[in-house]
C-alpha cells in the first residue's frame, strides 16, 4: 500500500525545472543542433512541455573539466513530473560531449536573463 | 550581543575601554532591498559574499540574516558545481 501511495505522489504533480547544461565547445552548430533536438525529444517523449531554450554560448569556464577549458552553456526550462528529470539526467550522463548537467526546482527568484556570454 | 552594538553608538564613557571603538551595526541586504533576488547564476551578486580565494565569507563578516546567508551559501555552491564560480582561485 505505501508504495501505491508514493507512486502518486511521484507522478500527480509537474513541477517546473530549470537544467543548466555544458557542452563541449568543439561541436559544430549541426552537431551542436542534434544535442539540442536530443534533448528536445527526450523531454517531449514523456508527456512534458518545454517553456524555453536559451544558448548563452561560450564561456570560459572557472576551472578545467576533463582538460577543457570553455563550454557552451544551454538552460532549458521545462515543466515535468519527477521521473522526467531522472530519465533526462541518465541520458547526459550517457552522453560524451556533456561536460556538465545540474538540475533546480524554478522558483520565481531564479530571473530568467541570461549571463553575459564571454567570447574569448 | 545587542548591548555591544549599543556601546559602539554612545562612544563617550567606554571609547578607551572597548576592543573595538568602530563596530557598526550591519542590516542584511536582502531584507532591506526585496526587489533583490539571490540567483546562482548571478556572478556579479555572488562575488560580494566571497573571499579573493573564493571561500564563502561567514555571516559576521557580510551581516546577512540567517535566512538570506543559508540561501546565498547555496547558491555558491550551485554556481560552483556549474563552473561559473570557482572552488578555488589561485591566481589573484
Amino acid at each position: 500500500m505505501k508504495n501505491n501511495i508514493f507512486a502518486d505522489i511521484n507522478h500527480n504533480f509537474s513541477r517546473k525545472y530549470e537544467t543548466v547544461i555544458i557542452i563541449n565547445p568543439d561541436l559544430d552548430d549541426s552537431q551542436y543542433n542534434q544535442f539540442v533536438e536530443k534533448i528536445k525529444g527526450i523531454i517531449a517523449k514523456e508527456g512534458a512541455e518545454i517553456i524555453s531554450i536559451s544558448d548563452w554560448g561560450l564561456r570560459k569556464l572557472s576551472y578545467e573539466i576533463k582538460k577543457i577549458s570553455k563550454g557552451r552553456y544551454i538552460v532549458v526550462h521545462f515543466l515535468a513530473k519527477s521521473n522526467v528529470v531522472a530519465e533526462l539526467e541518465r541520458n547526459l550522463r550517457n552522453t560524451e560531449d556533456c561536460l556538465r548537467y545540474q538540475t533546480v526546482l524554478f522558483t520565481n527568484d531564479l530571473e530568467s536573463s541570461k549571463e553575459e556570454a564571454v567570447n574569448v | 550581543m545587542f548591548k555591544k552594538f549599543e556601546r559602539a553608538y554612545k562612544p563617550a564613557a567606554n571609547a578607551s575601554f572597548s576592543h573595538r571603538p568602530f563596530t557598526r551595526k550591519k542590516s542584511c541586504r536582502f531584507c532591506a532591498d526585496k526587489v533583490l533576488k539571490i540567483d546562482y547564476k548571478d556572478t556579479r551578486l555572488l562575488r560580494n559574499f566571497v573571499t579573493e580565494k573564493g571561500k564563502i565569507m561567514p555571516r559576521r563578516v557580510t551581516g546577512n540574516c540567517a535566512y538570506h546567508q543559508r540561501k546565498i551559501a547555496k547558491a555558491i555552491k550551485a554556481s560552483r558545481n556549474i563552473a561559473i564560480m570557482p572552488y578555488i582561485s589561485l591566481n589573484v
